[in-house]
């Protein structure tokens, strides 16, 4: 590397190109009359949509996370309240059960009716 | 010449009226046109072509002064525009005269060095001249800006936007290659 800058330092750092006399001069002037015709930069119109935008899409994303969280949460098997059989006592669950096998065999002896009632037509 | 401050130019250049825009544009052209000039000539090398695309840097940067932000120097971006035009007429010219850059120097670049009358270098300048020719453009570019100008690798990195530390090896590199050169010359 050093023998490189020694052989560079050899050359002067000199400009060795010129330009035409008064060229900088000039150049200004020269310069800004050709400068193109440039319309007025046109104005950042921002659109209510475009302001609204982030807004929007931020409300969208929080019904969605609160959807997802009532899905979410319905189907953990919590008890269902809102079903309207409640029982307050054995007692009264044991009636419950009565009550369903009284009919559970009412309706059995109907069909077996109605079985032997189409034999008979038969 | 007019005291040049740059916050006053780039409020001029943000104002909505286009004279005032124009006045502060008038400021940057009177300020950048000499530095901007030199740094295009040692890559052009002919006066005409420095002249033609110093001319084309300050239009492009006229027609897309709102587009500078200044996140970057005023002057950064001003070398960007005119390097790249630069690189764009060189590959143009390429293309046109179907030369490309042979192993031993760029041939367009080296033609109009010779046919230049405004290089009044002497037979030294010109071979080292010749020796920078060899050098691909990039290591061309970094090299000027580096052992000419003197430009910090931290300005080249934002101009050229290649990364110091690759610049520094490009630059070493490029040193190198001119050594060779010279000393095959001997």
């Amino acid at each position: 590397m050093s023998a490189t800058k020694s052989k560079l330092n050899e050359f002067e750092k000199k400009n060795p190109f010129n330009t035409p006399s008064g060229y900088f001069e000039r150049f200004t002037f020269e310069m800004m009359s050709k400068l193109p015709e440039r319309a007025e930069a046109p104005a950042n119109v921002v659109s209510i949509w475009s302001r609204m935008k982030p807004l929007v899409y931020m409300a969208a994303m929080f019904c969605g996370i609160a959807l997802m969280f009532k899905i979410f949460t319905s189907n953990t098997g919590a008890p269902d309240v809102q079903s309207g059989l409640t029982f307050t006592s054995p007692s009264e669950i044991e009636d419950f059960y009565t009550y369903y096998e009284d009919q559970l065999a009412i309706d059995n002896y109907r069909q077996s009716l109605f079985i032997e009632q189409d034999s008979d037509s038969k | 010449m007019e005291f040049y401050n740059e916050e006053d130019v780039l409020r001029q250049l943000r104002s909505e009226d286009l004279s005032v825009q124009k006045k502060g544009f008038e400021k940057v052209v009177a300020f950048y046109s000499e530095k901007l000039y030199w740094q295009i000539r040692k890559i052009v090398l002919s006066h005409e072509d420095a002249n033609d695309l110093l001319q084309n840097t300050f239009i492009k940067a006229w027609m897309n002064i709102h587009l500078f932000r200044g996140e970057a120097k005023l002057a950064t971006w001003l070398y960007k525009i005119a390097v790249n035009e630069c690189i764009s007429f060189l590959n143009h010219q390429r293309a046109m005269s179907q030369v490309s850059i042979d192993n031993e120097a760029d041939v367009f670049l080296l033609n109009r060095l010779e046919s230049d009358t405004y290089f009044d270098g002497d037979e030294a300048q010109m071979l080292l001249q010749k020796a920078i020719l060899t050098l691909p453009e990039k290591q061309r570019l970094v090299f000027n800006m580096r052992y000419f100008d003197e430009l910090p690798y931290e300005d080249i990195s934002d101009i050229v936007g290649t990364s110091v530390g690759a610049l520094k090896a490009s630059y070493h590199h490029a040193v190198k290659k001119i050594e060779k050169f010279l000393t095959s010359q001997d």
